[in-house]
């Protein structure tokens, strides 16, 4: 028995997740984190510092560090980047002004080398307002075609009515699921489409 | 940060290599590309106006001017190319996603109050219009007409305009024999960008607000978050159930939402200010409420504003 098989057979045993939810600010980073557990999204503040909760999804526990995304802030993120599986980058889809900049950041984070290995979703928000930014639109402003380093899928969500929270969150925990705990799941990795018969609602990463 | 000092350094080099342009047409033409180099090495760090004031008008300027020379000075060639694909395309394409609004200033030329343009022109999503208002200078900006439901909306590079995004005033029960019915079309988000002199009075929005260098500008607005950063000299009236943020202001006034415009059913939290500059005990000196003596200007401010909606009938 291997080193990693030690190591996989522990973290199985806790089947729990780590999961960093970064973006700028004003992404709806918090909404998305209160709408997944049902509470009222109606008075959320900008965070300030972070905030932490768990989700139980698939029998796994995701410990969610939902970090605020103040210009003033990003320089701590990289305090929560240790052995984080998932990055969730959450992002204003109407947000054109600021687009180049959230690209900037995204690429910062995923040269870290702590995030390597992290699997990354990015959910386009705020798609139920007219106006905002296309899910191609976006995966090209933010040029993620071009990430080798990182499994990714970019998803359209809504955190204001729901929309499409659920399936970015079940995509995300298949497949840190499928990677870390390899006996976790029957199916293994999940297949990633190809970004060609992309669905209206996802585009990911072409293996 | 740095970039602040890069991008002031840059505009002098620019405008001193612009100004030393020597008479030779084969040394302007070796100067004017490398002040085009300088420009796009720079292009990252500069803010967007002095990309575009630059890029746009004067290097621009000077590349027609040398084409105008250069015409003059060779025989017409017999045979060209349609011009204007390939000219303007590269460079913009490089420092950041090619926004909407700064395509739209063009077309736009005729009629500039606000452009509607579509996502792309080459794209086949069918996702309407996109409001970005841009590039404008003492205008009365209008909510647009053309939405249905919630819309986000961009505004940039204003200067000295008064935008009004109250939803256009409903035709009245009395003369409504073949009225439209009423516009569902109501802004939920807002972001905006180098406003200048301006008034902007937005209804009370279900969505956010986030604003980045304004200037002298007054702002009247409702909206579940509001954030501002980098501005100064701005009055905001604001309705907020959640603590408004400031990062990297100064001297801003907040004061409540006049009552009168909309009344929100929430209490407002726009005196409970979190400034990201201040982490010290005591208030931060970036910000101040405004005395109950100064919101009795406010509210004859946003009378004088609300008598525009008044005039609206007789203008349409």
């Amino acid at each position: 028995m291997g080193l990693l098989t030690i190591i996989r057979k522990n973290k199985a045993k806790s089947r729990e997740m780590r999961v960093l939810f970064l973006g700028l600010d004003n992404a709806g980073k918090t909404t998305i984190l209160k709408k997944l557990r049902s509470e009222d999204i109606s008075t959320i503040s900008p965070t300030l510092g972070f905030n932490i909760s768990t989700l139980v999804r698939d029998g796994y526990t995701l410990n969610i560090w939902d970090v605020g995304g103040q210009k003033t802030l990003r320089p701590y993120w990289r305090n929560y980047f240790e052995s984080t599986d998932a990055v969730v980058w959450v992002v204003d889809s109407g947000d054109r002004l600021r687009m180049s900049d959230c690209g900037s950041e995204l690429r910062g984070l995923l040269g870290e080398e702590r995030l390597a290995g992290a699997t990354l979703l990015v959910f386009a928000n705020k798609q139920d307002l007219f106006g905002a930014m296309s899910l191609e639109e976006i995966r090209d402003a933010l040029d993620l075609p071009s990430i080798v380093s990182h499994r990714w899928i970019i998803r359209s969500c809504s955190a204001y009515t729901g929309t499409g929270l659920d399936e970015g969150m079940d995509w995300l925990v298949k497949e840190v699921a499928g990677r870390l705990y390899w006996n976790g799941l029957s199916a293994g990795p999940t297949p990633v489409q190809p970004a060609a018969d992309a669905a209206p609602a996802r585009l990911t990463a072409d293996a | 940060m740095t970039s602040t000092a890069v991008s002031a350094d840059f505009h002098s080099t620019f405008q001193a290599d612009k100004r030393a342009t020597p008479p030779s047409l084969t040394d302007i033409t070796t100067r004017l590309h490398a002040l085009r180099a300088g420009l796009n090495e720079n292009l990252a760090f500069l803010p967007a106006y002095d990309r575009r004031s630059c890029e746009l008008q004067q290097l621009k300027e000077l590349e027609s001017k040398l084409s105008q020379l250069r015409s003059k000075d060779k025989p017409k060639s017999r045979f060209a190319f349609s011009a204007g694909k390939s000219k303007a395309a590269p460079v913009k394409a490089e420092g950041e996603a090619p926004t909407p609004g700064s395509s739209a200033s063009a077309p736009s030329a005729p009629t500039p109050k606000q452009s509607t343009l579509p996502v792309s022109a080459n794209a086949a999503t069918a996702a309407g219009p996109v409001h970005v208002i841009s590039n404008l200078s003492s205008q009365l900006v209008r909510a647009p007409s053309d939405v249905e439901g919630g819309y986000t909306i961009t505004l940039e590079s204003l200067s000295s305009c008064i935008i009004d995004l109250r939803p256009p005033p409903q035709t009245s029960g009395t003369s409504g024999r073949n009225a439209t019915p009423p516009s569902t079309a109501q802004a939920t988000s807002i972001h905006a960008k180098s406003l200048r002199r301006c008034v902007l009075l937005v209804p009370v929005m279900e969505g956010s607000a986030i604003m980045e260098g304004l200037e002298d500008c007054l702002v009247i607005l409702g909206a579940q978050q509001f954030r501002i950063h980098s501005s100064r000299s701005t009055t905001i009236l604001l309705h907020v159930p959640s603590t408004p943020i400031i990062e990297h202001c100064s001297a801003l006034a907040f004061g409540p939402y006049p009552l009168f415009l909309q009344q929100p059913e929430y209490t407002s939290k726009h005196h409970d200010v979190q400034d990201f500059d201040w982490v010290r005990e005591g208030k931060s000196p970036n910000w101040a409420v405004l005395d109950p003596s100064n919101e009795a200007f406010a509210e004859r401010d946003a009378e004088a504003i609300s008598g525009l909606g008044d005039g609206d009938g007789d203008a349409s």
